[in-house]
């Protein structure tokens, strides 16, 4: 007889999957015992062996080919013959890869990847309306910077003018404008430094500030005046937001085909994930 | 307003001037170029629909960005395990953080990257060359998907890589799976163009913020005898762009059919449509970059010259694959030149013995803008007359990824599909992270920055971001550096990077002012101090003779170092330089052309911090294992001198 190892193996397989199989019928067609509490990612490994995506996915077959390959060596076969071998032993129900992997499809799946409809410029408007907090400029400050190259040349800078306009001729040259256009905290620390632009988002506008430090030398600050957070408008944004909405929309439809799952087979909400 | 002193009293009324000169566009010197000078309202033309910028500065801000990059779309990347697509590039760019290789057989990723400063700007350029195979390799169902070359490019994808370049760099012709005439590969890359041109609409900022703007770009690939670079990145004004990005396949290796053929889909068949092409590279040309763009290794002309001023107003200096300015030699003692330099004149050198041959000097852009002075005096147009960027390259698609702390290579690193991270170096010894581009614009949208690339008021910088500003002008005050105007004053009476001044016989020396501050960092590594600044000097002599010469004009050795052992900095150096220079040479009969390099103080390379992470010691063999063995080849450069080359001020006679 040869290869009698595998034989009774194949003939074990056979057994269990029979024997599963009839599980599921007496159970009414749920795998899991009533009330069990199941994973989303097991719920979707299973869906992913019932739809047979550990048969037709090319990285599975991959994966268990060399899987069996190792254990056991090619003996001659054939990369389906292998495939085939290896599912017999049920191999894609033990190997982590494997799962991580089928998980993934299934969940691409659900989500209808590829097969979405495009959103309607309602849509897209309402997204925006119920996410404006994601679509916010930012608070900018609008602000007149003096240079000097060091802490007593801003010390002396005494007689400044009450409210600056235009180009100031004092202190020492910058590659930039005195006038600085209004800006965010993140695009004032880009070109002054990030302590600098802490400093001036904390000065209140309408006076001078005292010297305050940034990576060439010390400055005297004048905050003309600060735009509050502002909403995007859609026109400027929609890229944006039809990526987060198909995004969103199809983990709702991930969330959904798992509810019906679950309602299918019995089986409470999911577990919470650890923390 | 009531200033103390009466020096500051006469400098606030001369700097008032030249702002109020400047910005009603009236320049003082009889040089200045009006195409330079500053306005209220912007020069160019506004070609687009989208709102005005709320930060809109007439003396022009520092914008910094990336105009190479190729992601999962270009053949190269993809065969080394690059899956990030031109959105995925866009939205690193602007701050977010993407997976890149090595992967998992379940598809995570082993490494994560986030830029640590979001970039202004970024042009994505694939390879137009073999776009539409990959995608058909790449998309089960395709007409060709199952072809040999497909399976091969799916089964080891770096012998692909070999295989494709090699299959059309022999012949021209496209593979038998692109069907009659190429038509299945011209429609499947007609898809990834489109969807190129999408990521780019999506990314660009078109609000008054303007705090994002991206290029539709591409890069022509055409390589000589199997390495020698003539490439070029084409990067489009707006969103109006040709049909298909025009590749080698329809061209053959000269520029020149590239310009007409993007004169005849772009400029006249495709309404709002402007480009122009980047060279980058030419340490990599073999010597063919500077020679005529028209037929291989002949001569230019006289309207090859013009036809290349117009298209190519800037130069690529510095990226991953090294520095392109200048190589010791001949008249060139210049010891900064030892930077970054690759040992081989072509890419074929990188992989076969046989081809490696010594770089030449020629190959580099000083030597070009020498010789381009030299033609503008036989034609009357200078064919290199380019300003100065630099870019990435990357092949991860990461722009902007610059930085020599926590390189993760620019291609695969040898790892596309592994489970552990390679034990060694994340890249070849001799590259390196590569550079940024920087331009001066009234405001950060695609008008603007574009007329700045034309008019070559741009900068690269070898990844870090010092700001300089770099002015020419005859009539230039002596104390500009204590005017805190100083940028008004240098528009009003001189002219900016990238510009020209014209001398007469009466003309007296011209003057340049520069001014550079360090870069400020960010929270987790603060920026390098400056070393000093030097003005690198060309010129044709009238006997015909061309000559160089660097000064120092600011800064100097400041003592400061860097412990290898460590990469610990130690000493200061200036977190700004000023200064105001005279050419005490100055003949007004002949060409010339002067630009700034600002230098910083030394720092660790990427691949010393990585030995020094690994603990590598080269004075114990026990701590050198295989695979760092780089870390003590003779021909590893354990530090680096960061560093800015701002594009040159030409000085020609009237």
């Amino acid at each position: 007889m040869k290869r009698p190892l595998l034989r009774f193996l194949l003939l074990g397989a056979a057994l269990f999957a029979l024997d599963r199989s009839a599980g599921e019928r007496l159970r009414g067609g749920s795998p899991f015992p009533p009330g069990a509490a199941v994973s989303d990612d097991e719920l979707l490994l299973h869906e992913a062996f019932a739809r047979g995506f550990h048969e037709s996915d090319s990285v599975v077959r991959r994966r268990l080919a060399a899987n069996l390959a190792f254990a056991e060596g090619t003996r001659g076969r054939s990369e389906a013959e292998l495939v085939r071998d290896a599912l017999a032993l049920g191999m894609h129900e033990s190997d982590v890869v494997v799962q991580r992997r089928l998980v993934q499809k299934m969940r691409l799946a659900f989500a209808g990847v590829g097969r979405t409809p495009e959103p309607s410029e309602s849509e897209l408007a309402g997204y925006l309306a119920a996410h404006r907090l994601r679509w916010t400029e930012p608070a900018r400050v609008r602000a007149t910077q003096l240079f000097f190259a060091t802490r007593e040349g801003a010390d002396a800078a005494s007689e400044l003018p009450e409210r600056p306009a235009g180009s100031l001729a004092l202190g020492d040259p910058l590659p930039f404008a005195s006038q600085l256009p209004p800006l965010a905290r993140d695009e004032l620390a880009r070109q002054l430094g990030a302590a600098f632009a802490e400093a001036v988002f904390a000065l209140r506008a309408g006076a001078w500030s005292e010297p305050i430090a940034s990576s060439f030398g010390w400055h005297r600050v004048y905050v003309h005046e600060r735009s509050a957070p502002r909403e995007s408008a859609l026109a400027v944004v929609r890229g944006e937001v039809r990526e987060a909405l198909l995004a969103e929309r199809g983990e709702r439809a991930v969330r959904d085909a798992l509810s019906q799952l679950r309602a299918r087979y019995g089986l409470p909400r999911a577990p919470a994930a650890p923390r | 307003m009531r200033v103390r002193a009466k020096r500051a009293e006469s400098r606030s009324r001369t700097s008032a001037l030249a702002l109020a000169l400047t910005l009603f566009g009236v320049g003082a010197a009889h040089a200045q170029s009006a195409a330079t000078a500053p306005t209220r309202e912007p020069r160019w033309a506004r070609s687009e629909q989208r709102e005005r910028c709320a930060a809109y500065d007439p003396l022009r801000t520092a914008f910094f960005g990336d105009t190479h990059v190729h992601t999962a779309y270009s053949q190269d990347a993809s065969t080394q395990g690059t899956r990030t697509t031109p959105r995925d590039a866009y939205r690193f760019a602007r701050g977010h953080a993407i997976a890149i290789q090595p992967w998992r057989d379940d598809g995570s990723s082993l490494r994560s990257v986030r830029l640590d400063r979001p970039l202004d700007f970024v042009a994505v350029t694939d390879h137009a060359e073999q776009i539409g195979e990959v995608h058909i390799c790449k998309t089960p169902g395709a007409p060709g998907h199952d072809a040999l070359v497909c399976l091969l490019y799916r089964a080891w994808p770096r012998a692909a890589f070999f295989v494709m370049n090699a299959a059309y760099a022999s012949g021209g012709e496209r593979f038998d799976f692109c069907g009659e005439r190429g038509a299945g590969c011209l429609e499947a890359a007609q898809h990834v163009w489109r969807d190129t041109q999408a990521a780019a609409e999506e990314s660009y900022d078109r609000s008054a913020a303007c705090r994002f703007t991206s290029f539709v770009g591409y890069e022509w690939t055409s390589g000589v005898d199997n390495g020698k670079n003539l490439h070029r990145n084409v990067i489009f004004r707006n969103e109006h762009v040709p049909k298909l990005p025009i590749s080698t396949m329809e061209t053959g290796p000269n520029a020149a059919q590239l310009w007409q053929q993007l004169e005849r889909d772009c400029t006249k068949a495709t309404p709002g449509c402007e480009v122009l092409t980047i060279p980058h590279n030419s340490n990599l040309d073999g010597g063919l970059m500077f020679q005529s763009a028209r037929s291989l290794g002949g001569e230019i002309d006289a309207s090859e010259a013009r036809e290349r001023a117009r298209w190519e107003p800037l130069l690529e200096v510095m990226q991953h694959k090294g520095d392109s300015e200048c190589l010791l030699g001949g008249d060139t003692t210049d010891e900064a030149c030892g930077f970054e330099k690759l040992p081989y004149d072509n890419f074929g050198g990188r992989y076969l013995e046989r081809r490696r041959a010594a770089p030449q000097r020629g190959q580099y852009a000083r030597d070009a803008l020498k010789r381009g002075l030299a033609l503008e005096a036989e034609f009357g147009a200078n064919p290199f007359r380019f300003g100065l960027i630099a870019s990435t390259d990357t092949h991860l698609g990461t722009p902007g990824l610059a930085s020599e702390r926590d390189f993760p290579g620019h291609g695969g690193a040898g790892a596309a599909d592994a489970s552990t991270l390679p034990a060694g170096l994340p890249d070849a010894l001799e590259f390196n992270p590569g550079g940024l581009a920087v331009l001066w614009a009234e405001e950060n949208s695609r008008d603007a920055l574009f007329a700045a690339m034309q008019r070559r008021e741009a900068y690269g910088t070898s990844g870090t971001r010092p700001v300089v500003r770099f002015f020419g002008g005859f009539a230039f005050p002596e104390d500009a550096c204590a005017d805190p105007a100083f940028v008004a004053t240098g528009y009003a009476v001189g002219v900016p990077m990238g510009a020209e001044l014209r001398a007469d016989a009466r003309s007296s020396a011209p003057r340049f002012a520069v001014l550079a501050t360090k870069d400020p960092g960010t929270r987790a590594e603060a920026g390098l101090d400056l070393e000093r600044i030097e003005i690198v000097k060309g010129w044709l002599d009238v006997k015909g003779t061309t000559h160089e010469r660097v000064t120092l004009v600011a800064g100097g050795a400041t003592g400061a170092s860097v412990d290898a052992r460590t990469c610990r900095p130690r000493g200061r150096g200036h977190a700004r330089l000023c200064a105001v220079w005279e050419d005490p040479a100055f003949d007004p009969r002949e060409h010339a052309f002067y630009y700034a390099r600002v230098l910083e103080n030394p720092s660790c390379r990427w691949s010393q911090r990585v030995c020094v992470a690994k603990r590598v010691d080269c004075a114990k063999p026990e701590t050198v294992a295989e695979e760092l063995s780089a870390c003590c080849a003779p021909e590893h450069r354990p530090l680096i001198q960061e560093r800015a080359w701002t594009s040159p001020i030409w000085v020609s006679p009237e």
